[in-house]
């Protein structure tokens, strides 16, 4: 294994991550920002052969290497430029103490996953017949119409997939070693810590703990933070683009919904369906802007820019690459279902989707019990609380475009099969259930109830009681407990008290 | 004092979460698992020794054929892949790669019989006596009975 190769690559994703988080004016606490940048860098470089590959250039290592300096430099000509007004970074809060038993089982898990990664060559047929078939010929052969297009391809079409896995599995063979791969872990560290981060925002980092870990601990999920695949990546950039959104209906900053409409888009760069998702997600955006009292031609505005820019990434590999470069025909109307009139599928599909994987015998071996507390927490916050506040109203919108939506793309496309498409199109819902977390009313309860104990004031001691132990005339401001160190979590708190 | 008591009753609800019922089951099974074959792992780690225990039969079928390809200086072989329904009926366990897959793993063209330019095959492999054969094909008449053999299995 190449480690310099290594840390280029993750030096150069975290600058391209950064470098579109300041072009967006996005500014949040360092470990949102970093997380982020390593999240967006990563999807960016799957860009770059693709790229190479529009203007015929081969692609080499030296080409690829230009191409990643080439985009490092120009995404942060805006940095570079601010450079001297640049913040120096927040000072990093270490952990409490009573967060690293969560912390060190974490971190085995994900140790776990980042070595099978590394140790084992890509496994699943989807990616044998297509990304990491053309992804290995490309490195042979420096151009992404190589020659596996000379085989008979009749039995797959998954060297039509978009090239998200294949233009970063080029990259990681050429700088790291040939399994590629890694850059799997890399998204999977950077998003655990991210949504840690998020959870920790609202709740008591032993609940974050907790919900975290039941998130990770999703059998089938976890299964794929090693084995490369679409679906993972997708359900990041998918939840990405709904925490932006959420970000802007609560400041109403342009740059943050320009931002969610971005990451939507990588998301649909990385499974073209999600454009239909996205259009299912049109009347919570409009829904949004005229709450905002927003003038009607700047809503219609807005919105078709919500869809124009992920439209833009399915137009660019489906109606241009497949086009004009693919040496092989493709049409989209041939995946569409020929039976349109026919609602009995989108039902069955339905159906299925309750009875087998989400609530079925099989489910808790797929998804672990995360449905179930997810299920259980919004029944108890809507039967007892009675309410969800707008940031979980959101979230819950964004699950319930998946929930109708995963069937109905089972009914438009026939190829989105049941047990592989729909079974990790679901995945989509699981980071959003998990934020929704941090907003039950339930559990911030509970944390709140943890909270005020471990930053609890102590009672004045009685007078009587001190005089006994004749210490009488100082103990009207005397404190039982104080913390040792409060935190955020106690400054939240005491500051709620105020 | 409290950051003791939060810290304690953080690591029994780890230790529980961790250790038993499903979730115990899967971080034992799934993730600690992992760490048992590290030490092997890492005493193996030669490339082709690790492609070969994760693609399995597939993967030592492919470069089983390679080496007879090679070894023999065989130019521009096209193999006819025996399909699922005859490995079946001979009692092999072995998944034959698809032919892109199959490209993949060796770099040699292959067909399933199905696909028109199964006409163009040279060889093929067949089961004899328990064993893989690589076999010449070298007339139509030969070439279509062997397709009907992987038609009816």
């Amino acid at each position: 294994m190449n480690t310099i190769g290594l840390l280029f690559l993750l030096v150069t994703h975290f600058l391209c991550g950064w470098g579109l988080l300041q072009l967006f004016n996005i500014k949040m606490k360092p470990t949102f920002m970093v997380s982020l940048s390593m999240i967006v860098g990563v999807v960016l470089f799957s860009f770059l052969p693709l790229l190479l590959q529009f203007f015929y250039i081969r692609i080499t290592t030296t080409s690829v290497l230009f191409a990643i300096l080439a985009a490092t430099i120009i995404l942060n000509i805006k940095t570079i430029i601010n450079f001297k007004s640049l913040k120096k970074p927040e000072k990093f809060e270490w952990p409490h103490l009573y967060e690293y038993p969560f912390l060190i089982i974490l971190l085995i898990i994900i140790v776990a996953s980042v070595w099978r990664c590394f140790y084992f060559p890509p496994y699943a047929r989807d990616m044998l017949s297509g990304p990491e078939a053309l992804a290995e010929f490309t490195v042979r052969e420096h151009t992404l119409l190589n020659s596996i297009f000379s085989v008979d391809l009749e039995s797959t079409n998954n060297h039509l997939k978009t090239p998200y896995v294949a233009d970063l599995q080029i990259i990681y063979k050429l700088f790291v070693y040939q399994f590629g791969q890694l850059w799997l872990s890399v998204l999977f560290v950077s998003f655990i810590v991210w949504v840690y981060a998020l959870l920790k925002e609202k709740l008591h980092p032993i609940i974050a703990g907790i919900a975290v870990f039941c998130f990770i601990a999703m059998p089938d999920v976890y299964a794929y933070t090693y084995i490369i695949l679409f679906d993972y990546s997708n359900m990041i950039f998918y939840f990405a683009g709904f925490y932006f959104f959420i970000l802007y209906a609560d400041s109403k900053q342009i740059n943050q919904f320009l931002f969610s409409c971005l990451l939507f888009g990588f998301a649909t760069f990385i499974r073209p369906e999600t454009l239909v998702l996205l259009g299912m997600t049109i009347p919570l955006v409009v829904y949004t802007f005229w709450k905002e009292h927003l003038p009607v031609k700047k809503i219609i505005f807005r919105s078709a820019i919500f869809l124009l820019i992920p439209f833009f990434f399915y137009f660019i590999w489906m109606d241009i690459f497949l086009k004009y470069y693919m040496p092989v025909p493709f049409s989209v109307n041939d995946q569409i279902n020929k039976n349109l009139f026919d609602f009995s599928v989108f039902f069955t599909r339905f159906g299925d989707l309750n009875s087998k994987l989400m609530f079925g015998k099989v489910s808790s071996l797929i998804y672990g019990y995360f449905m179930d507390i997810f299920v259980f927490l919004l029944a108890v916050d809507l039967i007892i609380f009675r309410r969800v506040n707008k940031e979980g109203r959101i979230l819950l919108y964004g699950i319930v475009v998946v929930y109708i939506g995963l069937p109905f793309l089972g009914y438009l496309i026939p190829w989105v099969d049941f047990w592989d498409t729909t079974k990790r199109g679901i995945y989509k819902m699981f980071p959003l259930m998990l934020l929704y977390m941090r907003d039950s009313p339930m559990l911030q309860r509970i944390s709140d109830g943890i909270k005020s104990w471990e930053f609890a004031k102590a009672k004045p001691v009685p007078a009587v009681a001190a005089t006994k132990a004749g210490k009488t005339g100082q103990t009207a401001t005397q404190t039982k407990n104080r913390p040792n160190n409060p935190g955020n979590n106690g400054k939240a708190n005491q500051k709620k008290k105020k | 004092m409290k950051n003791v008591i939060l810290f304690v009753a953080a690591c029994m609800i780890m230790l529980m979460l961790a250790s038993t019922g499903f979730y115990g089951d899967w971080f034992h099974n799934k993730v600690l698992n992992t760490f048992d074959d590290f030490s092997s792992q890492t005493d193996s780690m030669d490339i082709s020794y690790r492609e070969r225990i994760r693609w399995d039969g597939g993967y030592s079928f492919a470069t089983g054929v390679t080496k007879y390809f090679a070894d023999n200086k065989i130019k521009n072989p096209l193999l006819l892949l025996p399909s699922d329904k005859y490995m079946k009926a001979n009692k092999s366990n072995i998944r034959v790669p698809e032919p892109i897959i199959f490209y993949y793993f060796t770099g040699y063209q292959s067909v399933q019989y199905t696909d028109s330019n199964a006409k163009k095959a040279n060889y093929t492999v067949l089961i004899r006596n328990n064993k893989f054969a690589l076999v010449p094909i070298n007339t139509p008449q030969e070439r279509d009975g062997i397709i009907n053999l992987f038609k009816h299995g």
